[in-house]
């Protein structure tokens, strides 16, 4: 190649770069870079001091919660339940494909916490592809997926690993202002882990853990809802802000239980709460179960 | 020619360094603090300066212990941070605490609030410090 043709292919390169790093990340510089930066103001207050709102974050319990539970109130393992792998060519838009990758997260965590090791390398894959295919590669290294091969008799080193890899998935979505993909994901993780905590109340009965943790998820959800408005500039989670709504209107008929206690013991060790909890009807929770899994349908297709 | 592509390329890189700034400290510097809990799946992380404040909503279930870690980057200073139940009782205040993070049982599955307070340090020159701020939460099965 010609010393000429060499300085051309540079300079596409170099503004190709821009305009991809321009459009993936020119929301957030002022926030998220870590400079110190000059003072300006005559006042002592920086414009940039006096601009700042207080941070809010919203943060929604990891499905993996969910179906520990599900294991231990002795739950069998039910495969037919996830979200079959081949569904995963028929997630086409960026929406399908965010939410679906949370729901294969959960599902992950399912098998995993059932010690399902041939199932969880097809849902680790599943995730990964999708992953891929948002451009969010870097969270399922081949790095990842080793040390997940290597850890697959490891139940808890299992949990740490896939928890840490959705973990840096979030961290990427966020940084790199895609945010709205991020709440995505997270509705489709919890979703899923309702699902299949609903699917094992249909199976096994009410009056249980499992049961009072789906009374709990209406907690859980005011967050959820709280997360997907902040992340809604664009219009793009009305769907899902609409049936996640939903399902509130339903936790609505619920009695919200009594006021907390918090108690330290002599030791120092803290325990929060204490009084009675959250009640739920059989007929609201028969509600709530219909209507979960109308919505899950939906999104897998 | 060669030299001025190279140089453009370095400046449109460099925010893009940035950004993965707070990613990189909490990953390193964070997340193994939270040691055998098993760590929530959110990244809740922002660049703060003096004078900031952050707050971070989470349900908490019922038979579950738990680990709240705030790790913050040394250039911030001492951050205040409280965390509050689901009555507005203040539970943990970093003023009375010699470690950074909280550990506590949960009785009532209940929402649970973190406060975060950068001090507002006078200026002694034309400088603004910023630093990333990380709340993490871990859970495990109750032991």
């Amino acid at each position: 190649m010609s010393y000429r043709m060499k300085n051309i292919s540079l300079w596409i390169f170099a503004a190709a770069l821009c305009l991809t790093l321009g459009l993936t990340s020119c929301g957030d510089v002022s926030k998220d870079d870590s400079l110190t930066k000059a003072n300006t103001a005559a006042d002592g207050q920086t414009e940039q001091q006096a601009d700042r709102v207080k941070k809010i974050f919203y943060s929604i319990p990891s499905p993996v919660e969910m179906v520990s539970l599900i294991q231990d109130v002795g739950s069998r393992y039910d495969y037919s339940l996830l979200n079959k792998v081949e569904n995963r060519t028929k997630y086409s838009s960026a929406k399908s494909k965010a939410v679906n990758l949370g729901i294969y997260g959960a599902d992950l965590s399912y098998t995993s916490v059932f010690n399902q090791n041939q199932e969880s390398i097809l849902y680790m894959s599943c995730a990964k592809q999708l992953a891929d295919e948002l451009g969010v590669s870097s969270a399922f290294s081949n790095e990842t997926i080793a040390r997940v091969e290597e850890n697959l008799e490891n139940r808890d080193s299992l949990l740490h690993i896939i928890t840490e890899t959705f973990y840096e998935l979030d961290a990427y979505l966020k940084e790199n202002d895609r945010s709205n993909i991020s709440a995505q994901v997270i509705t489709g993780g919890w979703l899923e882990g309702l699902y299949l905590a609903s699917k094992m109340v249909q199976m096994y009965g009410k009056g249980n853990e499992l049961s009072d943790r789906i009374v709990d998820q209406r907690l859980a959800l005011k967050d959820l809802i709280s997360l997907n408005k902040a992340y809604n500039k664009d219009g793009s989670l009305d769907d899902v802000l609409m049936d996640l709504e939903s399902l509130e209107a339903i936790y609505a008929e619920a009695d919200a239980g009594g006021s907390v206690e918090t108690q330290v013991a002599a030791d120092g060790k803290v325990t929060l709460g204490g009084s009675p909890a959250a009640k739920m009807s059989d007929a609201v929770m028969d509600k709530l179960i219909v209507k979960t899994i109308e919505i899950r349908q939906k999104y897998v297709m | 020619m060669e030299r001025k592509a190279i140089i453009v390329l370095l400046i449109v890189m460099l925010p893009a360094f940035a950004f993965s700034q707070c990613r990189r400290f909490t990953k390193v510097s964070c997340i193994p603090a939270l040691g055998e809990y098993i760590p929530n799946e959110n990244f809740n992380s922002a660049v703060l300066i003096p004078g900031d404040q952050a707050e971070l909503m989470m349900t908490f279930y019922a038979g579950q212990d738990y680990r709240v870690l705030i790790c913050t980057e040394d250039i911030l200073g001492e951050v205040d941070y409280t965390l509050s139940d689901e009555s507005g009782k203040t539970i943990f205040d970093s003023k009375n605490m010699d470690r950074g993070f909280m550990d506590f049982s949960v009785a009532k599955t209940q929402q649970v609030k973190v406060n975060l307070s950068v001090p507002d340090r006078p200026s002694t020159n034309q400088l603004i410090h910023e630093g990333c701020a990380t709340v993490l939460i871990g859970y495990k099965e109750k032991g």
